[in-house]
């Protein structure tokens, strides 16, 4: 308080203030193992406003790419029911800061079948369900998906694939079963082999080895 | 402020692979000395117990939270967990909130010096206060619970690089509490407990948070130009004979007098005619100049008593802070390391 007050204040008769006082925040970082850890930078620019996602990582944004990756990996050990969102934030802070290492490691996350919150939710409204209700049950998931096949029957693919991202985030096999399952329909069968319902078999028979070896091709 | 109404929280699941966590809020009662118990209204505050944050968010989250704004932001942002981004920006702290300049209280630390890194000690104990909004953080860190091959996370192992630091407990207490003689030097308005992660880390963080020792009135009283000055005008009118060329004196002089003041109480000052702790008469000129008749109460808030001295009729304010103090203090940190070794005991810290 005394440093703050206006030097007329001061006159001959108040002793000159001797004691400056020391920063601790070296000290709580030190007790907390974490001083001069590595980072991606050496300035610090306070008034720089950084992403929330940093914070949903519980990171820093001077974190180094491994460090962040490192954050990333034992937020979704303590918290795996809020995995999707941290690959969301794993994924936005990668492009953000162009770090092949970290899009890299997206990629592979998303290649074993894990997916962001954004796309998850994406996949309940292809279907016209709020991803932010309570889940529907099982067979309503299956109702919906069955009518849009009927309403739409070439966007068939599609539906499957966000069905599946439906049955991982549920971890049902019922709706994994539905969304693996490559049963076809007579028409679906003539419209893959460029075929006509008034064909004989044999013409049939070759339309259908024709499509083998344009496979093999 | 209020006390917050939570419900107390339920045992974590202890087939979980971060085990240790106190289940029972109660824990916080036991460290504190028994007489505290009469005036604690504590809430526990429901959180996600799961979620957690490195010591270098920790640190930066700390350093951003200004507690006096609380309300008006909505979030704690020491303890709460950080908020989903959707896509609209999520307002961190309010423009007026203080960024917190931490300073050493070097009596009270106890810690690692320079660059050395934690080692096998039981704790480290950094206290400190904020330069620019004068509260008061006490951060311990404590390795107590470490048992045989557990080892604390370090910047060199590369699975357990940091802290990963998961809320405990919390904890808010009603400021109206804290000038009680009894518990004004243990008071603290809000504590936060952390665990650490890591398998095989046995870190303990605790934070305690505590306003300003001195008030807005009292600070207003003490730093207004206007008032010192017409304080000191008043005394120079009242007695005009004994008060002869002197004049007001300024808020600094007032802050300088104040300071001597309790460092001669602290340091155990002796009057060097008698030989007992120095008194200040009450019409010292420089006490009438500077304070008159209007802090008492501070005075007494700071444990100065007003004796009367017999023969001359003097009133004079004793400095107690030496010796009830001195002893108050150490009963305390008696209690504390009582209860904590029974904690420990018990196979939980705090």
């Amino acid at each position: 308080m005394l440093e703050e007050r206006p030097p007329t204040e001061f006159y001959s008769g108040v002793k000159t203030i001797i004691h400056r006082p020391i920063p601790a925040l070296k000290d709580i970082q030190t007790s907390l193992g974490c001083y001069d850890y590595p980072t991606r930078t050496r300035s610090i620019n306070l008034e720089h406003e950084e992403h929330p996602y940093y914070a949903s990582l519980g990171a820093c944004d001077d974190f180094t790419d491994e460090y962040l990756s490192w954050a990333y990996d034992r937020q979704c050990d303590c918290d795996p029911s809020n995995k999707p969102y941290y690959l969301d934030c794993l994924e936005d802070l990668a492009r953000g800061r162009q770090s092949t290492d970290l899009q890299t490691k997206f990629a592979i996350a998303q290649s074993a079948g894990e997916y962001g919150q954004k796309r998850i939710h994406e996949a309940y409204r292809f279907f016209l369900l709020d991803p932010t209700k309570p889940v529907e049950s099982e067979d309503y998931i299956l109702g919906c998906f069955n009518s849009f096949l009927g309403s739409s029957p070439r966007q068939k693919n599609q539906a499957k694939e966000n069905l599946k991202i439906i049955a991982n985030h549920l971890s049902s096999t019922k709706i994994l079963a539905a969304a693996n399952d490559n049963t076809m329909t007579f028409e679906e069968a003539l419209e893959t082999l460029n075929a006509t319902a008034d064909m004989d078999s044999d013409s049939i028979v070759a339309l259908a080895i024709v499509a083998v070896s344009k496979l093999h091709c | 402020m209020g006390v917050c109404k939570h419900s107390t929280r339920e045992a974590r699941d202890p087939s979980t692979s971060y085990d240790g966590y106190p289940t029972t809020s109660w824990a916080w009662y036991v460290s504190l000395p028994a007489s505290f118990w009469l005036y604690l209204a504590i809430p526990i505050q429901d959180t996600n117990w799961f979620i957690g944050k490195t010591a270098p968010r920790l640190i930066s989250d700390l350093l951003d939270y200004d507690r006096r704004f609380l309300k008006r932001n909505g979030r704690n942002l020491l303890a709460d967990p950080a908020q989903h981004f959707t896509g609209e920006w999520i307002l961190r702290k309010g423009k007026n909130d203080c960024r917190h300049s931490l300073t050493r209280k070097d009596t009270q630390m106890r810690g690692p010096t320079g660059r050395e890194m934690p080692n096998e000690a039981p704790h480290y104990v950094v206290a400190t206060y904020c330069a620019k909004c004068r509260h008061h953080f006490k951060i311990t860190v404590s390795f107590a619970a470490q048992e045989h091959g557990q080892k604390p996370c370090s910047l060199s192992d590369e699975n357990n690089r940091m802290h990963h630091l998961r809320l405990v407990e919390s904890m808010f207490q009603p400021l109206d509490k804290r000038k009680l003689d009894d518990h004004k030097y243990e008071y603290f308005a809000e504590g936060h407990q952390f665990r650490c992660s890591g398998m095989g880390c046995p870190v303990v963080v605790e934070i305690l948070i505590s306003p300003p020792r001195l008030d807005k009135d009292d600070m207003n009283r003490l730093l207004d130009p206007g008032l010192v000055r017409a304080r000191g005008q008043k005394e120079i009118e009242n007695d005009p004979v004994r008060m002869e060329n002197e004049k007001p004196v300024t808020a600094a002089t007032a802050l300088g007098y104040l300071r001597s003041y309790i460092n001669d109480a602290r340091n155990g000052k002796l009057d060097s005619k008698t030989g007992k702790p120095s008194r200040i008469a009450m019409r010292n000129k420089k006490y009438r100049l500077g304070f008159s008749d209007e802090f008492h109460d501070l005075f007494r808030y700071l444990d100065f008593v007003n004796v009367v001295d017999p023969p001359t009729e003097v009133v004079s304010i004793l400095p107690l802070i030496c010796r009830v103090h001195t002893a108050c203090l150490n009963r305390v940190m008696a209690n504390q390391i009582v209860f904590r070794r029974d904690r420990f005991t018990s196979g939980s810290f705090l």
